[in-house]
């Protein structure tokens, strides 16, 4: 069987700056015996007014044993193919119309009823978000078996074997024990373990994945990847898989089919695709992804090439000008940080534990200079960046602004040197007020701080549109008439109206399309160049830290584990932690594909110790000018 | 202004339906003196006319020959004013006690939120009765009454908003900023939970207005006063036989509560701002 494209899928939308010539880029033809064949999938929402078409008449098929990757940015219609191929929409506000064949089978024209034993047993699905996925109330054991006995007639006892072999099966350790426990009680990666389990629960021909890693930290992400290529292996099932990241694309599929708009614009094998993409929209999508690495012999931050918008020929990877102003005192010192939280205790049991979040963190940022903390969830990054603005009040240490500490002395009197320091946070779409327009939450705290009039302070928020490169005229709209890549640059416009020195960036640009990702970057190079603005880079994304950071500080459990200029730490990794964390970072290049490890399940460590707990006096080891890393790695290091 | 009207009323036929019945129990409740030149309390008629029998009193009679269509006219300036100003005084009330409570948190949170426990676990129609009871049956108390009982449930939702608007990042980011308290309470959290305190007040009036008429009814209103519950009262005795005279007026309380209720409906919608994007 080969591809099938409807005509609509064929014309281009003219909109999306197709490159002339390149219509669509098939760079192979399919294998000659399909599971699933999407032919002409138009799924379409109630939309005031009318029908809005979502998925706009795409056609694909996956083969044995075969992995296919459908990648796309927010709204391209990726989730909703696949949930359109479970017959997962409501049916009273969304349509479907096309061909999709299930072995042969039209799944569009079936009853709910035999809808309802196709779900699980031919085809079967892992959700982004494992914990919402599982029911709080129920064991692993019993939703494991919850599957086992609504599609295979099965005894009791061999509904528990069963379940027993799965979750060996995706290798969680200590099955047995494992049985009787409730999702909170795992971590993010086991509970995603769990629902492949449940998924494999039936040998379903066909497993989509929608994001499923996305939730998870680095490390998780890779072992879940291996899990699901070694399972499919196994099982000889085909994998549809639905994601934003390139590298994680690379990693796993067979061939892949690139959305936009509801459209398919390129689709082939992956390795041919990534070295030779034919549409604009590819390349740009590929320009956009960070690829750890691809600043190896650059010193200094480098933004991301441009990509013509009509040939889609790369620009120059264009490095920003030193801004560096080392001095002394540094404009921030964060000296011997502590913060601990009591765990466990309610009102009438005492405390078990107390969360060491941020212990012993020391490091400096100079004028111009961008740090950057890297880590996994729960790592301490972001209370760190939290407490120096004053969000968090840390047990112990010192915040020194320009050599003056902060944190002691009466708030108020303090209060000039702390609005050299800004924040801008992860979701764009929580860090503006819904109800007050742009332009005025931009002036708000040029009139509180720098007691400007209205008018002057309205100019000067017009003048920081400008900046960052928005049009005057939408200071008067509201933060619900933008996108999630405009409303960061409003945060930005409006963390910059104190003319601050220092910028934290809590995970930023995390939430943003990669190719807005891109951009958003871009600015914040040129902010620096042209503003000398140091940043506080705090990532999980060590590819974007690479391009943005002069250093790189590693956290681990609260502490700093590692830390130098980004070269240094990066090219020649000391910690044993750096080294893992670099591993699992997935690289968008199928030639340079990990060998899919059959490793153990790593679990989180946990910052949760016992109250008499005493920190081990921490010594740092000069490898490098700069470059420290911990004498002595953690008692629980890593054997790696 | 005008937009959001529009929206309001395309907001589906409920908001319009409940907006017209608003709109004629208000227009009765002005325009009283000339809709219905009767007072409600003198005799005009025989007792005892059924509606339709007597084109002077088209509502009927009650059992002192008292005409039941300029009750009904007249009782509704008594049910509109005791529902909008209890509703509004109670949820003005409810709204800076749950702002209060949500924004700080901690102990203010902890006293505030016994406190409304207490007034929770009384019967409230009981606790409105022995206020209206000790201090006497003006408008003004038994406004006082349904207030008293009724800000804890107004509060709890606007702590509750308040909570999650607290530690949205948009407050994090002002707090970042160095904004003073009172700044961020006023200029950031509270337009935020305005739009539930709205759509409190409709609720609040409605069974304000019930309130009311179960005071009236158990003769505890002003006896000066018809309203639409002293006339379900006197018409209870004759319940039986002359059903008219209680129907009448309940079927007016019920209308005006679906009217305020749908109303409520509407404004929900039109206020919640993710319905405006999609709008």
């Amino acid at each position: 069987m080969t591809f099938s494209w409807n005509t609509a899928s064929l014309a281009v939308d003219a909109s999306t700056d197709a490159a002339p010539g390149i219509v669509h880029a098939a760079h192979e033809v399919a294998p000659s015996k399909s599971v699933l064949d999407v032919q002409g999938l138009t799924t379409a929402f109630r939309a005031a007014g009318g029908w809005r078409d979502v998925v706009k008449g795409i056609g694909f098929s996956v083969g044995e044993n075969e992995t296919v990757a459908i990648v796309g940015e927010s709204g391209s219609g990726k989730s909703v193919t696949a949930l359109s191929v479970m017959r997962l929409l409501d049916g009273s506000s969304s349509r479907s119309a096309g061909k999709i064949l299930l072995q042969g089978k039209d799944l569009l024209s079936l009853s709910e009823r035999r809808m309802q034993q196709i779900r699980g047993n031919d085809v079967a699905m892992i959700f982004q978000e494992p914990m919402s996925t599982l029911n709080p109330v129920l064991s692993i054991g019993a939703q494991i078996g919850e599957a086992l006995l609504l599609h295979r007639n099965l005894s009791r006892d061999a509904i528990k074997a069963e379940t027993l072999r799965l979750l060996d099966r995706v290798r969680i350790p200590s099955a047995r024990q494992r049985f009787d426990e409730y999702p909170h009680q795992l971590s993010g990666g086991m509970r995603q373990r769990v629902v492949i389990a449940m998924a494999l629960a039936c040998q379903p021909k066909l497993l989509i994945a929608d994001e499923p890693t996305t939730a998870l930290d680095v490390t998780i992400q890779a072992e879940i990847l291996d899990l699901v290529a070694e399972v499919q292996r196994d099982i000889r099932s085909s994998v549809l898989f639905i994601t934003h990241d390139m590298g994680v694309v690379a990693e796993i599929a067979d061939r892949t089919i690139v959305m936009l708009d509801g459209r398919i614009v390129e689709h082939g094998r992956t390795a041919e695709l990534f070295k030779a993409p034919q549409h604009v929209y590819t390349r740009r999508l590929l320009a956009a992804v960070p690829r750890l690495g691809s600043m190896e012999g650059l010193q200094r931050p480098a933004r991301f090439p441009t990509v013509d918008p009509i040939t889609g020929a790369l620009g120059p990877t264009a490095e920003v000008v030193d801004t560096v102003a080392a001095a002394h005192p540094p404009l921030l010192e964060v000296r011997n940080l502590v913060m601990r939280f009591r765990s466990a205790g309610g009102l009438l049991t005492k405390a078990q534990g107390r969360v060491h979040a941020v212990e012993n963190v020391s490091f400096i940022v100079n004028a111009g200079e961008t740090l950057a903390l890297v880590g996994e969830s729960g790592c301490g990054k972001s209370t760190t960046g939290r407490s120096i603005v004053g969000l968090a009040k840390p047990n112990a240490g010192q915040v020194l602004i320009e050599g003056t500490d902060v944190l002691a002395g009466p708030a108020a009197a303090t209060r000039p040197l702390r609005n050299q320091i800004q924040m801008i946070f992860q979701d764009p779409y929580g860090s503006l007020n819904p109800r007050m327009n742009v332009g005025d939450a931009i002036a708000e705290p040029i009139i509180v701080h720098r007691h400007a009039r209205k008018s002057e302070a309205r100019d000067e928020a017009v003048e920081l549109l400008r900046l960052v490169g928005l049009s005057p005229d939408m200071a008067a709209r509201y933060p619900h008439e933008f996108s999630g890549g405009q409303r960061q640059r409003v945060c930005i416009a409006r963390a910059l109206a104190l003319k601050p020195r220092l910028i934290i960036a809590d995970e930023a640009v995390s939430a943003l399309d990669v190719s807005i990702k891109a951009q958003v970057v871009n600015l914040l190079l040129d902010l620096q160049e042209s503003l000398k603005t140091a940043f506080l880079f705090i990532s999980h994304d060590i590819a974007v830290v690479e391009r943005v950071s002069h250093r790189i500080a590693v956290m681990y459990r609260g502490e700093i584990v590692e830390i130098g200029p980004r070269s240094a730490v990066l090219g020649n990794p000391q910690h044993p932690y750096t080294r893992q964390l670099l591993a699992a970072v997935p690289n968008p290049d199928p030639d340079l594909r990990r060998a899919h490890s059959l490793r153990a399940p790593s679990e989180p460590v946990s910052t949760v110790r016992p109250l008499d707990y005493v920190p081990p006096e921490r010594a740092y080891r000069q490898v490098a000018p700069d470059h420290f890393v911990h004498a002595e790695p953690d008692e629980t290091a890593l054997a790696a | 202004m005008i937009r959001a009207a529009r929206r309001f009323l395309r907001s589906g036929p409920a908001a319009v339906v409940g907006s017209v019945i608003l709109l004629v129990v208000l227009g009765a409740a002005i325009g009283a003196p000339l809709l219905a030149p009767n007072d409600p309390l003198d005799i005009v008629s025989m007792p005892f006319v059924w509606p339709g029998d007597d084109a002077t009193v088209p509502l009927g009679t009650d059992m002192l020959g008292r005409d039941i269509y300029s009750g009904i006219v007249h009782g509704a300036r008594v049910s509109l004013e005791i529902g909008f100003l209890a509703g509004i005084v109670t949820t003005i009330v409810g709204l800076i006690i749950g702002a209060a409570a949500g924004y700080f948190g901690g102990w203010i949170d902890q006293t505030v939120m016994r406190i409304s426990e207490l007034f929770q676990i009384m019967p409230s129609l009981l606790l409105t009765i022995a206020i209206v009871a000790v201090m006497g049956s003006s408008i003004s108390n038994i406004v006082f009454g349904i207030a008293v009982t009724g800000w804890p449930q107004v509060a709890r939702l606007v702590r509750a908003e308040t909570f999650r608007i607290r530690s949205g990042d948009f407050v994090q980011a002002a707090r970042v900023m160095g904004f003073a308290h009172s700044r961020i309470l006023f200029r950031h959290v509270l337009p935020n939970v305005l739009a539930p305190a709205v759509v409190m007040v409709s609720i609040v009036a409605g069974s304000a207005i019930l309130t009311e008429s179960a005071l009236a009814f158990l003769g505890l209103g002003n006896p000066n006063l018809v309203t639409w519950g002293s006339m379900i009262g006197a018409g209870r005795e004759v319940l039986r036989s002359e059903w008219y005279m209680t129907a009448i007026p309940g079927a007016a309380i019920f209308i005006t509560v679906l009217g305020l209720s749908l109303v409520g409906n509407g404004l929900n919608g039109l206020l919640n701002p993710r319905r405006n994007v999609a709008a």
